[in-house]
């Protein structure tokens, strides 16, 4: 759903519904609770976190089962800077963060992407699994005991809060910004038909690990922001599964491939979480996978995409099975 | 496919007939890179294709539609043609919005331009992929089959685009089942049968030699 073509007044709504609930949230800081402040932070960094998972699965159509590991990436960055004392406090540790989760991306992207969708999925699964272990098992990054990061004093949310607010509005407006320009035509090219995307002139593999690296960036610094907000990082909780799942479901169920999907996802993901933990306890990711799979049963394009029909033109599971080069070409020609 | 060798001079139209299965549309996916072929050389003005990547080849100048219609979905039809003029040889100093603006005059669909894909015709979508081909500026031409499924109407309409095609210069390779548009408008046929081709020539030349009407008519010829 774009600013293009008939959909261009849905957008057009879209945005101002992100805006206001942006302004919102901005002056929530002076009146609301801190648990409202504390659930907001978290429903904020969710929406940052999606949109930038939904620009690689969603509009390119790469579907990335371990997204949590550039997460991770930023937030370690950032603790064991801290740590070392290379630098302090500072949001250079944060776009350092950024960065390293991008190196991952190209790191990963190269050999898999230019592969059938599956390999890629497996591989970033098994991708974030190892950086989970090697970072438990190793010495230099504490392994289980964990990074305790300083808080300054007095100790406020304020400065967190604004943080992610300005960190969650300025990705949803570049996501935007993307989609919208010349990259984001090609991406949905790539997502839509790769194989004649590449006899159209497009080099597939590049575009695909640039996205991904983009959208490393993004989960990068915000797992630097939550290493700050959150004061302590520890690999079993940055390099986490469920996280990976979690972008996944917000992203699918709220709407792949649109700009207010996975911002709805995120909204109705983390609420469900929360009811699923009052009534399941430790066993509450059981919501996700509800989730998923009412998604792809009932609803491929997500809440947006059905709502506005807009759904995009494959679903993302079946085209994991799409091969490389050819053979998808030579199905479709009969001579 | 063995033992097939064809050429397509510049500015040509040339057509490649052959009962189904023959062979032509993989004949088409070695061409353009989808396919490596196993031995022998493909040449684009001189210079070696085979084996290059398809996204190379088509910026090289190989621009081709396909059999069965495959628009970018999502996309609306010009940004379907922005695809190919973003990414194919390029229209040196033009901007690639003025150029997707003409071809869309050319061939007919300006007025469609914002509209998605799946809300129009069969012979809307072929268009449209006649048009992003064209805007990948091509200096060769591969027409999948563009005539089959269009009424008369639609069919004629086609015929003059592709002769326009063909007088602005570009040399162009034809799939075709519709006998009197290839043998309308090509310079030379090749006909293929079982990966192999076994006659060449001028429209009618081709027409009347023996082995492809038997190929064609099967035995029936002999009654």
């Amino acid at each position: 759903m774009r600013s293009k073509g008939i959909y261009a007044h849905i957008t057009r709504r879209s945005l101002v519904v992100i805006a206001i609930s942006y302004a919102i949230l901005a002056t929530m800081q002076f009146f609301a609770s801190p648990s409202i402040i504390a659930y907001a932070m978290l429903l904020l960094m969710y929406v940052a976190l999606s949109q930038a998972y939904n620009l690689v699965s969603g509009y390119v159509g790469d579907l990335s089962f371990g997204h949590t590991a550039f997460f991770g990436v930023g937030a370690f960055t950032v603790a064991l800077s801290e740590y070392y004392g290379f630098s302090h406090f500072s949001p250079v540790n944060v776009a350092l963060g950024g960065v390293f989760a991008a190196f991952l991306a190209i790191l990963i992207g190269f050999p898999f992407l230019r592969l059938k969708g599956t390999y890629f999925a497996i591989g970033s699964l098994a991708l974030a699994e190892v950086m989970r272990i090697a970072f438990l098992n190793s010495d230099f990054t504490l392994s289980s005991r964990g990074i305790y990061i300083p808080i300054i004093e007095p100790y406020s949310r304020i400065p967190y809060y604004s943080a992610i607010v300005g960190i969650s509005a300025a990705v949803t407006i570049i996501v935007y910004l993307i989609i919208n320009s010349r990259l984001g035509i090609t991406f949905i090219a790539i997502r839509d038909d790769p194989d004649v995307a590449r006899v159209m002139g497009i080099n597939v593999t590049l575009y695909r690990i640039l996205s991904l690296t983009m959208s490393a960036f993004i989960c990068g610094v915000v797992g630097g922001w939550f290493a700050y907000y959150n004061a302590y990082v520890y690999p079993n909780n940055v390099f986490n599964m469920t996280l990976s799942f979690e972008l996944m479901v917000m992203t699918f169920f709220g709407g792949a491939g649109t700009i207010l999907g996975p911002i709805i996802g995120a909204v109705i993901v983390l609420f469900a979480e929360e009811i699923g933990r009052t009534y399941i306890l430790v066993g509450y990711p059981l919501i996700l996978a509800i989730l998923i799979m009412i998604t792809f049963m009932f609803m491929p394009g997500g809440i947006i995409g059905t709502l506005t029909k807009s759904t995009p033109a494959v679903n993302p599971f079946s085209r994991l099975s799409r091969s490389r080069k050819g053979v998808d070409l030579a199905e479709h020609t009969g001579s | 496919m063995q033992n097939v060798s064809l050429k397509v001079e510049e500015g040509e139209t040339v057509g490649l007939i052959g009962p189904n299965g023959s062979g032509k549309s993989t004949l088409f996916n070695a061409i353009s890179g989808v396919h490596r072929p196993d031995s022998g050389k493909i040449r684009l003005l001189g210079k070696s294709i085979a084996g290059k990547s398809p996204n190379s080849i088509c910026q090289m100048g190989i621009g081709r539609t396909f059999q069965i219609v495959k628009p970018f979905q999502s996309l609306t039809v010009y940004e379907n043609v922005l695809v190919g003029a973003m990414y194919g040889r390029g229209f040196g100093e033009k901007k690639l919005e003025d150029a997707c603006s003409e071809l869309l005059k050319f061939t007919g669909l300006e007025g469609k331009k914002d509209l998605l894909p799946g809300n129009l015709t069969i012979g809307d979508r072929r268009r449209i992929e006649l048009t992003r081909a064209l805007a990948t500026n091509p200096t060769l031409l591969l027409l999948d089959e563009v005539m089959a499924g269009l009424n008369p109407v639609e069919s004629n309409q086609y015929l003059e685009l592709v002769e326009n095609i063909g007088t602005r210069g570009i040399a162009i390779l034809m799939i075709e089942h519709v006998m009197k548009v290839v043998m309308a408008i090509s310079n030379r046929l090749y006909v293929l049968n079982f990966g192999e081709v076994i006659a060449e020539g001028k429209p009618e030349e081709v027409a009347s030699n023996k082995k492809v009407i038997s190929v064609y008519l099967g035995e029936e010829t002999n009654a």
